[in-house]
């Protein structure tokens, strides 16, 4: 056996030898976890992961699709804030990592375009979302999620869209710049009959010991989540009247 | 929400799986001792090949480990004959996304329902499809049709169609046969003060495209719901005897994108 044939085999041999070791090692685990008694599912799960996502928003889109932390964030010009009309054709990394997903998204102009993005957290990512996106370099109508974007920058662009919108009076919407949520319990949210851009404006009264009732409009699965969770995050303006954090995206 | 304990048709479906997976180890297992006396005994016999009879038996060895690793769907739950119930969509979680399947174009979602009047801690969800090549269309705040599987809390059977009508007259009464939809573009939205539970007395105002009347119609409704009425927006109604009112057709979910069991 010459030199090259015994290196190839002896690769070969370590190679196999891992890969052994990992299968039987996936084999083994998933029979014991197997044995365990079934679980029926939980939705309370779905609110929860929804809860810390809003809580800890906006961050950074690139945490925000998929849970890391983009490694120079910058102030980046020509980013406008779409939003996501359909999560189309996805492929799932079996390895539980990222899904690449393929958005439909509206441009403020009206375009409609297709974003081609890793997301991992499939369930913040949903039609109605706002996505800051921007053109990709030298690609003609190629648009990408703006993962650069730094949280300063981040905050007064999805701000300004709000408020824009309707979402934000501009007091709140300036004030939100460097405010922090604080997470209290709540005893009821009353709709107050204005709806806006599938936004429902909503009154939510706090436990006793709480300051005033908290003003905002949310989505319908932000309101469900609240619900679920019994707690709403609520943060006080330069005028000292309470708000509640919005979903930002 | 409390975590409700596994059914007998859980119990059964696992230890089946628990079964089956049993076997496959067994004999895995038992290839296991062969396999490395044959690869012992072939690397004796030809010390010159030792290296490629061991990458053989490793290779072997990997089989036997992969062929361990199996994952096979629940079998579906069967349809139950508990009675229809209503309740609106307040979250979707997506469970598998595309080339899910071998047609390559049906995601599956849990969608998560609120029945109608109950109270907060009484969530439902169940599993439903839709076309991966449109995307989700499903939307909180829409209503949906379900039975109670007998044994189970939450997890329901979700139907694969909802009539409008039908999830209209579960929570208000009926329409006369002979109304007709027509449009009407929504004007106002006023809540009452007196909520029952998380549901708040609402009255919607519509004005009528036909003949520019204004009609209202008042239900118990969570948050949730009002999303569908933002002034300037198109509804269907249906008009009722009482004067100065109407019923609105509720918006449902699109039916199930296959037909396939859940």
């Amino acid at each position: 056996m010459g030199l090259t044939a015994t290196i190839i085999a002896t690769t070969l041999a370590v190679l196999v030898g891992v890969a052994t070791l990992v299968a039987w090692g996936i084999a083994e685990v998933s029979w014991r976890e197997l044995r365990k008694p079934p679980q029926p599912h939980d939705s309370a799960s779905h609110f929860r992961i929804r809860a810390d996502v809003w809580r800890r928003s906006p961050s950074s889109v690139q945490w925000w699709l998929s849970g890391g932390r983009y490694s120079e964030p910058r102030t980046v010009d020509g980013v406008a804030v779409g939003e996501v009309l359909a999560v189309l054709d996805g492929t799932w990394d079996s390895d539980g990592g990222d899904i690449e997903a393929r958005l439909r998204v509206a441009l403020p102009d009206g375009r409609e375009v297709s974003v081609d993005t890793p997301v991992h957290r499939e369930r913040t990512v949903q039609a109605g979302t706002f996505l800051p996106v921007r053109p990709s370099s030298g690609r003609g109508d190629d648009w990408s999620p703006a993962v650069e974007l730094d949280e300063t920058g981040l905050r007064t662009l999805l701000a300004r869209h709000r408020s824009e919108l309707g979402l934000l009076d501009p007091e709140t919407a300036r004030d939100l710049l460097d405010a922090r949520p604080a997470e209290v319990p709540l005893t009821s949210i009353r709709p107050t009959g204005r709806v806006r851009h599938g936004h429902v404006e909503v009154e939510v009264t706090a436990d006793r010991g709480e300051p005033g009732p908290a003003r905002g409009f949310l989505r319908p699965q932000e309101i469900a989540t609240m619900r679920a969770t019994g707690t709403a995050l609520v943060c006080e303006t330069r005028e000292g009247r309470r708000a509640l954090w919005p979903a930002w995206y | 929400m409390s975590q409700a304990p596994p059914d007998q048709f859980m119990l059964d479906v696992r230890a089946r799986a628990v079964r089956r997976v049993r076997l496959r180890r067994r004999l895995a297992l038992a290839a296991v001792i062969p396999t490395i006396a044959g690869t012992a005994w072939g690397m004796a016999q030809a010390p010159d090949q030792r290296l490629w009879i061991l990458v053989t038996g490793l290779a072997v060895l990997l089989g036997l480990g992969l062929a361990r690793i199996g994952w096979e769907p629940d079998p579906p739950r069967p349809r139950p004959d508990t009675g229809l119930e209503g309740a609106v969509v307040v979250g979707i979680e997506p469970t598998t996304w595309g080339k899910a399947d071998g047609d390559g174009r049906t995601h599956w979602v849990r969608v998560i329902g609120r029945p109608l009047g109950s109270g907060t801690e009484h969530l439902v969800h169940g599993p439903y499809t839709f076309d991966a090549e449109v995307g989700c269309t499903i939307r909180p705040g829409m209503l949906f049709g379900f039975r109670r599987h007998p044994t189970m809390r939450h997890l329901v059977w979700i139907e694969p169609r909802h009539s409008p009508d039908t999830l209209g007259a579960l929570r208000r009464d009926a329409t006369s046969p002979e109304a007709r939809p027509e449009p009407a573009v929504v004007e106002s939205v006023g809540v009452a003060d007196t909520p029952d539970g998380d549901w708040w007395p609402t009255t919607v105002t519509v004005r009528a495209e036909q003949d520019g009347r204004l009609l209202r119609e008042t239900l118990p409704r969570l948050p949730e719901e009002l999303a569908a009425f933002e002034a300037g927006q198109v509804v269907s109604i249906l008009r009722t005897r009482a004067l100065g009112e109407c019923a609105i057709v509720p918006v449902t979910m699109p039916p199930r994108f296959d037909l396939r069991t859940g």
